[in-house]
């Protein structure tokens, strides 16, 4: 077997428990329209502002 | 009349330079490389024509190399050089007559650095002939057939001779052209050539580039990058290997990802209702998988309506970990196509909780529209369901995309490659 087989199974090989592993956990799974920059509190019971 | 084969060289009747002698008894002319005169091989070299000032065609082939082609020895015993033009394209090639004592007269053609061999093609062909009005009356693509081999119709091309050099069994003439119908198999070209005063069928392979060069003890010469029409495809040293290890490598990763889609939706671990009138409201609920993916399902029972939720949540610490919002709608209908329906009355949100513990979620509709609603109420409840260990199928569906890719490309390089042979041709289907 010559050294690009053998680098093109070790890649693929890594990158399948890489990718088995970020999707398995979720990583960058989360919705994109959550809004962290918030404090919750106000007068409603529920914060409608963007106040850090 | 024959030309004695004892002569080795001559010196030219025009200008005196020495003129070695390789082509055998059926040379008719030889075309002084010095002064540009043809002399007549078969009258005592008297000079026939004088073409002064010709511009020599690039080849890495000079007259009086020898190597071996399709296993027969053969000799460089001419140069010729031909241009074609069709609107702004411009083509060149090199021609170079070839000799052998025991199989006769061939040419070696050297065209964007590729190599091709000619020779006279002496079978017949089904049809006999193929011209240039017969290919413009056709309605599909001409065939023709020899041997066993069938040949599509390529292209029509009209060449004009710019050089000449070296001996011939032919009488060339500058600025003479020649038109050829070309038909391609898949290792063949044969060509229907005919000028003003014969017809000729010649039939075209293409030639091994290094394996060639070598032969002809020519040792820096660059093989060419692109394709050419008689290129014959060559597998990669690593196409098979390639081809079935992606093919694998994709089938383990469609494996892993119904796996990870079973295990998409995760486990739900809450779930609240409620009413409308009770909004905002809040709602706790215990993770216990934190660094994992968990959603939050929220369904209202819209009836042409809509809802805007505001969604707020806390975790065990008290400190704020997202705020957002969604909207639910739901309209039907009738119309002259049927019942319709639009909208849905689900939504979701999928956060990545980083602690375990209690979380809370505040909800809220801040903004709702139940105009169209049978009730006059954009909704009467909604439902929150809460589930963690959520996986994303994202990442292993991509890797699987790019396993079938390689895959693929490996599967249609033979494919392309004979899209590229036919590149070239000028056929053109009405229906393309």
């Amino acid at each position: 077997m010559n050294t690009m087989r053998i680098i093109f199974i070790t890649i693929s090989l890594s990158a399948i428990g890489g990718f088995y592993y970020l999707s398995y956990m979720g990583v960058m799974g989360e919705s994109r329209d959550l809004d962290r920059s918030v404090r919750l509190g106000g007068p409603s019971g529920v914060s409608n502002g963007r106040v850090k | 009349m024959t030309r004695s084969n004892e002569i080795k060289t001559i010196n030219c009747t025009s200008c005196g330079a020495g003129l070695d002698i390789f082509g055998g008894g059926r040379v008719e002319v030889h075309a002084c490389g010095y002064c540009g005169s043809v002399l007549d091989a078969q009258d005592n070299y008297q000079v026939i024509k004088k073409y002064a000032h010709l511009t020599r065609p690039a080849s890495p082939f000079s007259i009086g190399m020898s190597g071996i082609v399709q296993g027969v020895e053969f000799t460089v015993i001419g140069t010729l050089g031909y241009e074609e033009s069709w609107g702004r394209k411009f083509w060149t090639w090199t021609e170079h007559q070839l000799f052998s004592p025991t199989h006769g007269y061939a040419y070696l053609t050297v065209e964007r650095g590729h190599l091709t061999f000619t020779r006279k093609y002496r079978k017949s062909t089904r049809p006999n002939w193929v011209s240039s009005r017969t290919v413009e009356a056709a309605e599909s693509r001409p065939v023709a057939f020899s041997s066993d081999d069938r040949y599509q119709y390529y292209d029509t091309s009209t060449s004009k001779l710019t050089f000449v050099e070296g001996e011939f069994n032919w009488r060339p003439e500058i600025d003479r052209t020649a038109t050829s119908v070309n038909m391609m198999s898949n290792d063949a070209m044969l060509s229907f050539s005919e000028t003003a005063t014969e017809r000729e069928v010649h039939r075209t392979v293409y030639l091994p580039f290094q394996e060639t060069c070598a032969s002809f003890d020519l040792k820096d010469a660059q093989p060419p990058a692109d394709t050419h029409r008689l290129m014959p495809y060559k597998r990669g040293l690593n196409e098979v290997f390639l081809r079935s290890a992606s093919l694998n490598f994709a089938a383990i990763t469609l494996v892993l990802l119904v796996i990870l889609l079973l295990q998409s939706k995760g486990t739900e671990i809450a779930q609240e209702q409620f009413l409308a009138r009770n909004l905002p409201a809040e709602f706790t609920f215990e993770i216990d998988r934190p660094g994992r993916l968990a959603r939050i399902d929220l369904s209202a029972d819209v009836n042409n309506s809509w809802a805007y939720f505001d969604l707020s949540l806390s975790d065990a610490n008290d400190a704020p970990v997202f705020e957002a919002g969604r909207t639910v709608e739901v309209y039907s209908g009738r119309d002259s196509d049927g019942p319709w329906t639009e909208g849905s009355n689900q939504t979701s949100i999928i956060f990545m909780p980083e602690t375990a513990g209690t979380y809370t979620l505040e909800v809220g509709s801040s903004e709702s529209d139940g105009r169209g609603s049978p009730n006059g109420l954009a909704f009467g409840r909604v439902t929150v369901r809460i589930s963690e260990g959520i996986a994303t199928l994202r990442w292993m569906l991509g890797l699987t995309l790019v396993f079938a890719g390689i895959a693929a490309y490996q599967i249609a390089r033979p494919l392309l490659h004979s899209r590229r042979r036919w590149w070239g041709s000028d056929w053109t289907n009405e229906d393309d």
